[in-house]
């Protein structure tokens, strides 16, 4: 039989221009897709469901036929390939696996050895690794049925035959997609680190797109009749999504994630007042008053920060304010995410953190409202729908430690109460 | 057993005419594993044509389940008539009165197979030909087997109608008690006819569900 | 056409023109004395297929069929019901058991064994068509409860219904369809059954037919035949249109699907 593809090693994908079209006066399905999926690496087609992500990867194992357009698979049309050899060397993954009901786990693991007429000697070899790679007990599960396989091990099964004749390419439509979020997180993991072993080029498709972050070397989201809207690493995708669809797409799930990616060096630091011991002190109240503001900041001689005095306590006029107010618990640099920047603000109690340069100098401040706007910026719904609502959840969620009538108090006091007790309020 | 004269006449009876009795078991027997054999092929065979388009099949069963309308009697009568005396016209009958159970579930188990299990039997690779065999056929085997069961006892029944007409079997039993109504033994005639069917019958039934055990995946088994 | 459509008008349309090609087929043949004596009687000068011993056959083949059905559904569904009530559970199996054993039992044979033990009376042909026609009703009866979501009944008793409550607005309504089913598995059953009942003096259609057979004249024989057909298609077809427009709304499928 000829070798459509070599077993083994990882090999290239390249779709040129590829166009499904399932009637000649209906809208094509799949339009101009092109795309170079590199040898070796997980990529993640990712959107939601009718954007043509599906047909679009079930073109590579030609389970749809392209309209025009070429798929090259290791430098080989994939058209000039007979079809049915092209896919035993095509590794297959679909939700629910879809084992042969009526074949054991172990047949099923064999079937596409088989069809390719390996020796017995071969075939047991292969499906006892097999089941080590995938993490089951041969011994326990080999004699089993799918009906009685959990849907984890169902999948797990679906993946061993899928790697069965060690295709260099492998396909997984939503293999995930039916499982409970413990057990997808943990397939998810162990595919990563089956991954790492056996490198192959892995096509994924699924509409979550955690999961697309957490798998993928490279995302590729997807609108509708599958055109690309961005491709790029997960952090890329997260932190400069290309445009409205793509942030819309990432919604305020990932946000969250995003805040890691986020950096203060991204974002304008906010003007803050500041005075240092001898300083007039009217100033400084004037220029709170102006930015409608609590607090001033203390720098020291080589301008780092060291305390915040809160208005009332500007109007006592210390002649010592070193020993008054409460001190900056931290700050944060030009590499910090906005993560950290977020806990910072939060322990500290003002909503507000400083930023200092590599010296410590300060360069100005980073306020909660910044970090409720990077969140917006990710957000699926109209920022201006849930523009209260949401950050304040969203923050709870991320510190996960924090009271969420914190948060509320400490922006109420921010906003309004300036005559309240200094430590009232602070949680 | 029992010491009731009817018992007893019948038990003489049955031992009297031991050698007849067997002789129309074994011509019901085989006039009906005849006959199953070829409507088990031509159903499958009608079924697996069929499956894939919905016209089609709704075609077959429509024409299939017009036989099973036809009373048997004038379906032997009219057979007989243009075929003449012999087994043929009792097979044919037979044939097509056990065709609908066996093309309805061979067409209903195909369709039923899982769009997933046979996506992906597509994906790994298997052409039309291995899916069909080792996939949509033993995973539509229970419910085949089913209708072969249910043609089955059908088949068993219609036979023993077909000694009307001069076919094989114990109907003979049946009917020769009908015209000796009142007479010495037409009771116990009757009731070796209609006890033997039955039992052939449930030897049968018992015998595939041997079958399905053998050669129904435990896998699908319900 | 809508499948729907399809399926209450094509029927009629084909029985209409199976009726109308029998009279013209019937007509074109030749019929003897013999003939002519089996189709229209020997007062009768010639026959057609719808002449007078024709029509008595029907008639008598309907009484035969409807009175059985009738007893049938008298029977088959209280006893279904019963079955499935809890004190009686453990008779289900047993009722299922019967029901596959019946199926085995020659039709014919529990015919004239009736006969035999009962002698010609009138009523015995009823005897053995209820006997064996019975069955699926039941069976379908006590699977058709039986296959009613135990959540269901349970949320029911939740709201606090009665067992009779619970049986008549949830177990039953929700039945409904797999007993249909079963009654016209019964009906179908009974009109094919019924042809037998010459055997036994009984009438109906199977008369004709068996005029035919036993004078060796194929119209005769295949005008009884396709009239015993045309008359269990046409019972189906109405059958089919109760078992569409007598289940609860909710649970009725689409034709065609």
């Amino acid at each position: 039989m000829e070798e459509a593809i070599a077993s083994g090693g990882a090999v290239e994908i390249d779709l040129q221009s590829v166009t499904k079209r399932y009637a000649a006066d209906a809208p094509p399905a799949v339009e101009e897709f092109s795309l170079t999926i590199p040898a070796g690496e997980i990529v993640v087609f990712v959107g939601p469901s009718g954007c043509g992500k599906t047909t679009t990867m079930r073109m590579i194992n030609r389970l749809v036929k392209p309209t025009s357009g070429r798929i090259m698979i290791g430098g080989r049309d994939a058209a000039e390939m007979k079809t049915d050899v092209l896919r035993r060397h095509i590794g297959y993954v679909v939700q629910q696996a879809g084992l042969l009901p009526h074949l054991t786990v172990r047949q099923n693991i064999e079937t596409v050895p088989r069809l390719l007429k390996w020796d017995r000697k071969r075939i047991r070899e292969r499906t006892s690794e097999l089941f080590d790679l995938v993490g089951m007990e041969e011994e326990e599960f080999a004699g089993r049925y799918p009906r009685e396989l959990s849907g984890g091990q169902q999948q797990r099964v679906g993946v061993a035959r899928a790697l069965a004749a060690d295709p260099p390419i492998l396909l997984m439509d939503e293999p995930f997609g039916a499982l409970d979020p413990i057990t997808r997180d943990r397939l998810q993991s162990e595919l990563l680190k089956i991954q790492r072993r056996v490198r192959k080029t892995i096509v994924f498709v699924t509409h979550d797109i955690d999961e697309a972050i957490k798998l993928g070397d490279r995302v590729v989201v997807l609108q509708e009749r599958s055109r690309i809207a961005q491709q790029g690493a997960p952090d890329e995708i997260l932190a400069e999504p290309a445009n409205r669809y793509v942030r819309a797409f990432i919604g305020g799930g990932a946000a969250v994630k995003r805040l890691h990616l986020v950096r203060i060096e991204d974002l304008e630091l906010r003007p803050y007042p500041t005075f240092a011991a001898g300083d007039d002190y009217d100033a400084v109240i004037r220029e709170v008053d102006e930015l409608r503001l609590d607090y001033a900041l203390l720098l020291d001689g080589r301008r780092r920060p060291l305390r915040w005095l809160h208005r009332d306590e500007l109007e006592d006029r210390p002649t010592d304010p070193v020993s008054e107010g409460q001190p900056v618990a931290g700050v944060v640099t030009a590499t910090t995410t906005l993560h950290d920047a977020m806990d910072e603000m939060l322990s500290s109690g003002t909503g507000i953190v400083p930023a200092v340069d590599d010296g410590g100098g300060f360069l100005g401040a980073v306020r909660l409202d910044q970090v409720t706007a990077a969140l917006e910026e990710t957000h699926v719904t109209p920022v201006a729908e849930q523009a209260d609502a949401a950050p304040v959840r969203t923050v709870a969620e991320i510190t996960g430690e924090i009271d969420r009538r914190d948060i509320e108090a400490e922006q109420a006091r921010q906003d309004a109460e300036r005559d309240v007790e200094r430590g009232e309020a602070t949680a | 057993m029992s010491s009731s004269p009817l018992a007893a006449g019948f038990f003489t009876y049955v031992e009297e005419n031991a050698d007849s009795i067997l002789g129309l078991a074994w011509g019901h027997v085989w006039v009906v594993a005849l006959s199953m054999g070829i409507a088990t092929v031509a159903g499958i065979l009608l079924g697996v044509l069929t499956y894939r388009s919905a016209a089609a099949s709704a075609v077959v069963l429509t024409v299939t389940g017009l036989f099973l309308t036809f009373p048997s009697f004038a379906l032997l009568g009219v057979l007989l008539a243009i075929m003449g005396l012999g087994v043929a016209p009792v097979v044919i009958a037979l044939v097509l009165y056990a065709l609908l159970p066996i093309v309805r579930n061979t067409v209903t188990g195909l369709r039923e197979v899982d769009a997933v299990v046979l996506d992906s039997a597509r994906g790994i690779g298997m052409s039309p030909l291995q899916r069909l065999v080792r996939v949509e056929l033993p995973v539509a085997w229970p419910l085949i087997l089913a209708g072969l069961r249910n043609a089955t006892q059908l088949v068993v029944g219609i036979a023993a109608i077909a000694a009307y007409v001069n076919g094989p079997g114990l109907g003979k039993f049946i009917f020769a008690g009908l015209s000796q109504l009142g007479g010495a033994n037409a009771t116990n005639s009757i009731v070796v006819g209609t006890l033997g069917v039955v039992i052939i019958a449930l030897a049968f039934d018992a015998l595939l569900a041997l079958l399905g055990r053998a050669t129904v995946s435990k896998g699908i088994r319900a | 056409m809508s499948p729907a459509a399809r399926q209450l008008l094509l029927p009629p349309l084909a029985i209409v023109l199976v009726l109308v090609g029998l009279y013209f087929w019937v007509d074109g043949q030749e019929l003897d004395r013999i003939a002519v004596n089996a189709l229209a009687g020997e007062d009768a000068d010639s026959a057609h297929a719808y002449s007078h011993n024709v029509l008595v056959a029907i008639g008598e083949h309907l009484r035969l069929v409807g009175i059985s059905a009738v007893i049938v559904l008298l029977i088959g569904i209280p006893i279904g019901i019963l079955v499935t009530r809890p004190g009686a559970r453990g008779l289900a199996p047993v009722v299922s058991a019967l029901a596959n054993a019946g199926q085995a039992a020659p039709v014919i044979g529990i015919l004239v064994l009736a006969v035999a033990v009962f002698g010609l009376k009138s009523w015995v042909p009823y005897l053995a068509l209820v006997v064996y026609s019975v069955l699926p009703v039941m069976r379908n009866t006590v699977e058709g409860v039986r296959a009613v979501d135990p959540a269901l009944i349970d949320a029911a008793r939740g709201q606090g219904l009665s067992r009779m409550q619970v049986l008549r607005r949830v177990e039953l309504p929700l039945a409904v369809p797999v007993i249909l089913a079963g009654v016209r598995t019964a009906l179908i059953l009974l009109v094919g059954t019924a042809t037998l009942a010459t055997f036994v003096d009984g009438g109906g259609l199977g008369d004709i037919i068996n005029d035919g057979i036993k004078n060796q004249r194929i119209p005769v024989m295949i005008d009884g035949a396709v009239l015993a057909a045309t008359l269990a298609v046409t019972i189906d077809w109405i059958a089919g249109i109760a078992e569409r427009y007598l289940a609860p709304r909710g649970l009725r499928q689409e034709a065609g699907a």
